[in-house]
């Protein structure tokens, strides 16, 4: 038992001597996580805030400005152009210079006063159709708000103390100001995982068969075996050391609770790896160069993240998609990691997934395992 | 030119002995494009809705139809009490509760304000505003109704109409707010990216790699006539990729092409310049394979998925974070394929885009170009 330690030991060695022979590695392992969170943490939101907007007042009225002002002084909006033409609007749009206008008729008060209903015409750029229904959704209850507010001095009402409405007494669990940061930036610790210890260790393999060194190593005493194990050794442990600066960025940083144990969250994210090393194993079977192995891993690691509901939540599926996704370890990863930082979650609540994961996790090590053995000789 | 050409045919030889990876290149954004195609629709819909109604009145049923009819909510359940409530929204089946109290319509009557309790998951920061949205628009929409109803109590003559003020939106570009619209060029972007940044950047470090690119140089071939050779059968690989998405867009997703192809075609060059001289620039600066891979993902795509305005608003991002996309060129070249493509606009439009992307193309070009003859030599 002691021998086989030693050669893996030995093959691990080697590629840490490998590692920092090679210029760059050991910086990509601080800035790859610190790049990956700035672009999270801060680009990631699919919230709209200052969306470029042009106004077309063609009814100049004490009541259109007011309803102008409530698009002003709210974050959502960022009026930048006053036009006077039809045709520049268009022009606004076209150039990518605005991505809502809003256009008021002639009228608009005179209709108000005599009771009829007022139409105010909005263009939306569609382009990012998930943008435009963020920013409908935003003009629309602005412009309700209005109206109500219309009403109640319509009908003499003293104020909206005093009037039958229905009043929203909102609470927020988990993310109380709802920031974005703290649903995206957890899930900083798959990518990183996916990259060091899936894409990394698989790379570091396919590059021994493709200088030829994998025959060298084979003619050893080192069994394959022992070197896999050797070879992926190094990987794990800048994965959990990525994994500890991540969180510690995290917390200390971007200010995102981690109110449940560091310590299951560690051991989870153990189980996972176990998936991205067996996935990262399988890669390198199937892969004669690097070039291949990234591609493949693209094939793997796209789909991967689109359908884990990384980003996009798993609910807006379509109902096939959605059976899909039960078969991505991602998945089970991000529930756990989501649940340890902003619910803090338990393994009373958190066992079926880190079950399912490990299952994944022991059949995909086991078969990229046998697959690389019979492979090899 | 008599030089460069075997030059040419020696790497198409490589990258057509190496069928495997031809067949990746040219299945992976038909493969991206399905995925993300069929998975994302942006627009949240029936959302798990928990309805806890403790008055059961006419009033509050009205406020449930209503939300059930809006399309926008699903009811999952309607829990007794609090506890049940809460214990929904832990467990993760509900992401919004509505808890309405014994006195509401009570209050109603008298023609005061009524509070309703809304609790909602927050950890998805993005879908829970969407959440918050919707409440209030159908809870502004119920005040609406009943104040129109007392004013009318009141022997107002004149007929309110609900709303007074009427928004009319329009979408333009993409009237049916289709999420593929926009996916099929961010996805051209993220796809030139991935086959021209690390693809290229890889080939040129396995020379070096290998040890093979010391004999090219001792050949009677100059550094740049090396390079062209290099970098000439990705540019083909790029157009065919560029062909293939816009092909699938149009027959698989009926996504529009309004602009010119020919237009389409000329600017995209422009782009493939600097995404070669970018790919270029990550082999001088990387020993291995797996370095320069991995550079490619931090700066190029990465960038093109989170910075380009490709799926995250810029105007929303931080200002330093604005600054770095504006010195992105595949922010440029998104804007260009998505007026060609899906607003069908022409050069005069897109003037300004094509001349900062051919300030990119230049500087990028001189500075790869510098930097890798100096390393050769």
């Amino acid at each position: 038992m002691r021998t086989i330690w030693r050669r893996i030991i030995a093959v691990s060695w080697k590629e840490v001597i490998q590692m920092r022979r090679d210029k760059g590695m050991f910086p990509i392992v601080f800035i790859a996580p610190i790049i990956q969170l700035l672009m999270f943490g801060y680009a990631a939101t699919l919230d709209v805030e200052h969306l470029p907007t042009a106004i077309y007042d063609q009814d100049e009225t004490p009541a259109s400005r007011e309803y102008i002002g409530r698009f002003q002084y709210t974050r959502y909006f960022n009026v930048k152009y006053r036009v006077k033409e039809y045709a520049e609007v268009i022009d606004l749009i076209n150039r990518n210079r605005v991505k809502l206008a809003m256009v008021i008729p002639i009228g608009f008060e005179r209709r108000i006063k005599q009771g009829q209903r007022s139409p105010v015409q909005f263009i939306i750029d569609g382009t990012n159709s998930n943008t435009a229904t963020i920013a409908l959704n935003y003009a629309r209850n602005i412009s309700q708000q209005y109206s109500v507010d219309l009403l109640l001095s319509e009908g003499g009402f003293l104020s909206r103390l005093t009037t039958p409405s229905v009043e929203d007494r909102l609470r927020v669990w988990y993310n109380p100001e709802l920031k974005s940061q703290v649903f995206m930036v957890p899930g900083v610790l798959v990518m990183i995982l996916l990259i060091m210890t899936m894409i990394f260790s698989g790379l570091s393999i396919v590059k021994e068969k493709e200088i030829g060194t994998m025959e060298q190593l084979m003619v050893t005493p080192v069994r394959p075996g022992e070197v896999v194990i050797g070879k992926l050794i190094p990987f794990v442990v800048i994965g959990f050391f990525d994994v500890a600066l991540v969180t510690s960025i995290a917390i200390f940083w971007f200010k995102v609770p981690l109110r449940g144990n560091v310590f299951l969250l560690f051991s989870l994210a153990g189980i996972f790896i176990m998936c991205t090393l067996g996935l990262g194993i399988f890669v390198s079977t199937i892969s004669r160069t690097q070039q291949q192995a990234v591609l493949t891993n693209f094939f793997i690691t796209f789909p991967s993240i689109i359908l884990s509901g990384f980003m996009f939540p798993i609910e807006n599926m379509p109902q096939v998609i959605q059976y899909i996704t039960y078969l991505i370890p991602i998945r089970y990863f991000l529930v756990i990691v989501r649940g340890i930082f902003l619910k803090g979650n338990g393994l009373d609540v958190l066992w079926p997934h880190a079950l399912v994961l490990f299952l994944f996790g022991a059949t995909l090590l086991g078969m990229s395992a046998l697959r690389f053995r019979k492979r090899i000789q | 030119m008599k030089r460069i050409l075997p030059f040419i045919s020696k790497e198409f030889i490589h990258i057509y002995r190496d069928l495997w990876t031809l067949i990746m290149v040219f299945f992976l954004p038909v493969f991206m494009l399905v995925i993300m195609g069929s998975a994302i629709t942006m627009d949240v819909k029936n959302i798990a809705l928990g309805f806890l109604d403790l008055d059961n009145s006419q009033d509050s049923r009205e406020i449930r139809d209503m939300m059930v009819s809006s399309g926008y909510f699903k009811l999952k359940a309607t829990p007794a009490d609090d506890e049940e409530l809460a214990r929904l929204i832990q467990s993760g089946k509900m992401k919004v509760g509505v808890k309405i109290n014994h006195n509401f319509s009570q209050l109603l009557k008298e023609g005061k304000p009524s509070p309703v309790q809304i609790l909602v998951d927050g950890a998805d920061s993005n879908t829970a505003n969407i959440t918050i949205g919707y409440c209030e628009s159908i809870f502004q929409k119920f005040t609406l109704n009943r104040l129109s109803s007392v004013i009318k109590g009141r022997g107002v003559q004149k007929n309110y109409p609900i709303p007074p003020v009427d928004p009319e939106i329009r979408f333009w570009f993409n009237s049916d707010l289709k999420s593929t619209n926009f996916l099929v060029p961010g996805l051209i972007g993220l796809i030139m990216m991935i086959t021209l940044v690390p693809l290229t950047s890889m080939s040129v470090v396995r020379e070096k790699e290998r040890g093979t690119i010391e004999g090219i140089m001792v050949a009677p071939v100059s550094p740049l006539e090396f390079i062209v050779g290099k970098l000439t059968p990705y540019l083909f690989i790029a157009y065919g990729d560029l062909l293939l998405v816009i092909i699938c867009g149009i027959f698989l997703f009926n996504v529009p092409f309004r602009g010119s192809y020919l237009l389409l075609f000329a600017l995209s060059f422009i782009f493939i310049i600097c995404a070669l001289s970018h790919g270029l620039l990550i082999s001088t600066l990387a020993n291995s394979q797996r370095i320069a891979w991995q550079l490619s993902i931090l700066t190029s795509i990465l960038p093109s998925i989170f910075l380009s305005g490709f799926t995250f608003p810029i105007e929303s991002m931080p200002l330093f974070l604005q600054a770095v996309c504006a010195l992105l060129p595949v922010r440029y070249y998104l804007v260009i394929l998505q007026g060609i493509i899906l607003k069908g606009v022409g050069f005069r439009e897109l003037l300004p885009q094509t001349v900062i992307l051919s300030i990119f193309a230049l500087i990028l070009m001189r500075l790869s170009v510098a930097r890798f003859k100096k390393r050769i030599s």
